[in-house]
């Protein structure tokens, strides 16, 4: 189960046993903050943009058909994929994109759900380890807060313990804003699965999805562009089903999240 | 090239990702991650009497799932990449062993007595001796350090750093070895000149180096380094991957990364 030498690595790009795949994204620039994460994932473009995902308990496990997933056709048991080659050019004067498989997601849940847990008992995510899965709340609109609150999650880490982690939104929780939890416990590598959600705080009209993301592939988002092969990506392995798609960290003294253009390219072995 | 496309595309390749959220410091500091918050969880300020050896299970490690080689094979780091906020130079280091405990208060001679180093760094060559702080004195004093140490060869030495670092949260320093030395066996003692007004809790990190990094005079900046710039060079399993930045300005910067290990 793998791609044997170079020149094996050569024959894949050229096709050998499934021709090379390409996922392509578009997405308008919105505005962000500087210092702060967008999700592409409700951001207009191609793929369409997508809102809150209908379903907060037990949510919904994120497949390449999930809609707001770059386009990533299936392949047959027994074949693996690669990313071979990531070309992507961003607008933004400093951005830093990230290219991640979105494992589930839940959502709309509402911040003024005030110390009323919700049970959403989500499903153990069904693709790769679970260490270097990612928790993220993706916001989907509010208005602004002057008062400080918490989302309190109950969770179950990698090594299925079950946990507290806490996120705060942000003052203005625009649209697309990513808040990630600022301060895993210590020695917690991952989650695997959400249990329930208490916002201890109702203060603010709004809401937000949960998504558990792995990252895969990180890079400059800027004008001048960026190419990345097999081995500076470090060899990343798509996993069958991968639900793709982009995050933006907009980095010091930049406003918005930047036109994005990406393609990823992907070479397959058995 | 034709075994490193195998190995890399096989069973036994791990990738992991990891961020730390901005902290203070200074310019012309080195800053110690082991505290940082960010994903994963950053390592305890808690160590047992006797100082803690360190390894991928240990908390605040950067990948607990380094895949373990089949035998006759190794394992080697294929990848590292950081991008900053802010301009800096990055160490990837294995930490092998802390403690803490010791008082910036006192000029006295303070034991260390570091055990014996795990068969992954077995001879000391390559390790290296830091200072780092816990918790800091209110004002805290840059001291100079003394310490004995048994070198690469067994040699009981002594080395005097010069006072470039403080005991404040955060800040690691370098400690100087012997002309000659390549490594330490074990740390015996340290001993500061200068006192702050407290004792605060200071310790001794042993850490062997594995990757490097720059972002040189940049922000919003990322480096890779692929499998030939980073060298493919040799980690163990077991190794309790952190980081070390060296800092260009007053605050680390949001830092993000991705590695690379795999077994062939």
């Amino acid at each position: 189960m793998s791609i044997a030498s170079m020149d094996a690595m050569l024959r894949a790009l050229q096709g050998e046993v499934e021709g090379p795949q390409m996922a392509h994204m578009g997405k308008l620039s919105i505005t962000a903050t500087s210092l702060q994460w967008t999700s592409l994932w409700t951001v207009a473009g191609q793929p369409g943009a997508q809102g809150g995902v209908g379903n907060t308990s037990p949510g919904v496990i994120c497949t390449n058909n999930t809609p707001g997933a770059l386009y990533l056709p299936n392949w047959p048991a027994g074949v693996r994929r690669w990313m071979s080659r990531l070309a992507a050019e961003n607008t933004g004067a400093s951005n830093m994109l990230m290219l991640y498989d979105r494992l589930w997601h839940a959502g709309p849940f509402d911040f003024q759900n005030q110390n009323v847990p919700v049970n959403v008992n989500g499903p153990i995510i069904t693709r790769g380890p679970y260490e270097g899965v990612e928790l993220v709340a993706e916001m989907l609109g509010a208005g602004t807060v002057t008062t400080s609150r918490n989302v309190t999650l109950n969770i179950e880490d990698d090594q299925g313990v079950a946990q507290n982690v806490t996120f705060s939104p942000p003052s203005d929780a625009a649209i697309g804003r990513v808040q990630q939890i600022t301060n895993y416990p210590s020695g917690m590598h991952g989650i695997r699965r959400v249990n329930t959600v208490t916002s201890t705080q109702g203060v603010l009209a709004g809401s937000y999805n949960l998504a558990l993301i792995r990252p895969l592939v990180l890079f400059d988002g800027n004008s001048s562009g960026v190419d990345k092969d097999f081995f500076d990506s470090g060899g990343v392995e798509l996993l069958p089903g991968a639900c793709l798609s982009v995050i933006v960290y907009s980095g010091s003294g930049t406003t918005g999240s930047g036109q994005t253009t990406l393609g990823v390219q992907t070479v397959s072995g058995t | 090239m034709d075994k490193l496309v195998a190995a890399m595309t096989g069973a036994r390749h791990a990738r992991g990702y990891f961020r730390r959220g901005t902290q203070t410091t200074l310019a012309g500091i080195f800053y110690d991650h082991w505290l940082t918050g960010g994903f994963p969880g950053g390592g305890a300020a808690g160590v047992p009497a006797g100082g803690l050896s360190c390894d991928n299970t240990t908390p605040g490690a950067l990948l607990r799932g380094l895949p373990v080689p089949q035998s006759g094979e190794s394992l080697y780091l294929t990848q590292f990449q950081i991008w900053c906020a802010n301009s800096g130079f990055f160490f990837l280091v294995d930490r092998i062993w802390h403690n803490n405990n010791l008082s910036a208060l006192s000029t006295a001679v303070q034991a260390v007595n570091s055990p014996a180093l795990p068969a992954r760094v077995a001879g000391g060559a390559g390790v290296q001796p830091w200072i780092t702080t816990w918790a800091a004195p209110t004002t805290p004093a840059a001291t100079g350090v003394t310490m004995q140490y048994v070198n690469q060869d067994g040699v009981a030495k002594s080395a005097y750093t010069p006072p470039l670092w403080s005991p404040i949260l955060g800040r690691i320093g370098r400690l100087t070895l012997a002309d000659g030395d390549s490594g330490v066996r074990s740390v015996t003692s340290i001993q500061f000149d200068t006192a702050s007004n407290a004792a605060g809790n200071v310790g001794v990190v042993l850490v062997k180096r594995i990757a490097d990094a720059g972002i040189y005079l940049a922000t919003n900046a990322s480096i890779v380094r692929d499998v030939a710039q980073v060298g493919m060079p040799l980690i163990d399993p077991t190794s309790c991957l952190s980081l070390i930045q060296w800092c260009y300005t007053s605050a680390t910067g949001d830092l993000f990364g991705t590695l690379g290990a795999t077994s062939g």
